[in-house]
């Protein structure tokens, strides 16, 4: 699952590639439709719950994966 | 034996249909359709006489399996459908250049499909017996105009508004068709303790936010025999959002 949500992101934030360490907010493309985005992927292709809160919550690209594994188990 | 008549809502186990189940119980058998259980049984006990109305357990994402289960509902329990109010519905707020085939054949196949099918079924003779007088339909002010994200949700509210216009003058005169075009709602407990979304209603809608009991009083009278000259409309019911073009 991680490399394939590493991929996933990559395409939503329209670059090459996405690594853990990647500040989210850095993106130009960060804004809420993306977010949004984002919580809609992650419950499609994952089953994944998370709301707008916790993605506030989350700075890296790293610490946004370890919350879709946690929410997963 | 004439079979006993009753309303179908779908979508009943979520905010609005739970809220249009409960309001229409007071006079209405119903047939509560939607996929959690759990959830069911909590409408049907929120309902008045729970006693009278038929769960139907459905995922109305599965458009093909729509007919062998109501079927076999409608002759198991020996109902007919007077009235129908289609409240299921899936919303996935998302770029288009994300939207994947299978969100957007999902939320064609709920959203509107599964209505389109339902009513297929409705209006044959032998699986209900003429017996379907009024259909309304919970669409959305996304039927109408755009906004950022919307693009698969605002096309199937689209394509729900123009079957509910084409069936209006189809099926008169026995049948009549409405939808009602809802505003933004809150639907759940989460939802009322969002910052962003209070700011939201207090600038962009002039009367604030709506309930899902503003939305069931619509569907309500849309059913009922005073709106017995009403069909093929479209009623917005959101606060006045639409009509507020203040900067």
């Amino acid at each position: 699952m991680t490399s394939a949500l590493y991929e996933q992101l990559a395409e939503l934030l329209e670059v090459e590639s996405v690594a853990p360490g990647d500040v989210l907010q850095d993106s130009p493309l960060w804004d809420s439709l993306t977010m949004l985005s984002l919580i809609a992927l992650l419950d499609s292709s994952y089953g994944v719950n998370v709301v707008t809160a916790d993605l506030r919550g989350v700075r890296t690209a790293g610490e946004l994966v370890a919350l879709v594994e946690a929410r997963r188990a | 034996m004439t079979p006993s008549l009753a309303t179908l809502v779908t979508g009943a186990s979520s905010g609005l249909g739970a809220e249009v189940a409960r309001q229409l119980s007071v006079t209405r058998r119903l047939v509560l359709a939607g996929r959690d259980d759990a959830r069911l049984e909590r409408t049907r006990l929120a309902c008045e006489r729970p006693d009278e109305h038929v769960v139907w357990r459905c995922d109305l994402g599965d458009v093909q399996g729509i007919e062998g289960s109501l079927t076999r509902l409608l002759t198991e329990r020996d109902v007919r459908i007077d009235g129908f109010v289609h409240c299921a519905g899936m919303l996935r707020i998302m770029r288009m250049r994300m939207m994947d085939l299978a969100t957007a054949t999902a939320t064609m196949n709920v959203n509107f499909l599964s209505a389109a099918e339902i009513l297929r079924l409705l209006t044959r003779k032998s699986v209900n017996a003429g017996c379907l007088r009024a259909v309304v339909f919970i669409s959305s002010i996304s039927s109408q105009y755009g906004a950022r994200g919307f693009n698969m949700y605002s096309a199937s509210k689209g394509a729900l508004d123009a079957l509910m216009r084409a069936l209006a003058v189809e099926l008169a005169p026995a049948v009549r068709l409405n939808s009602v075009l809802p505003g933004a709602v809150r639907t759940t407990a989460a939802a009322a303790d969002d910052d962003a979304a209070t700011a939201m209603f207090s600038t962009d809608y002039p009367l604030g936010p709506g309930t899902p009991a503003d939305v069931a009083s619509a569907v309500r009278f849309l059913l009922s025999d005073d709106a017995r000259w009403v069909t093929g409309q479209q009623l917005v019911v959101d606060g006045g959002r639409t009509v507020n073009i203040t900067a």
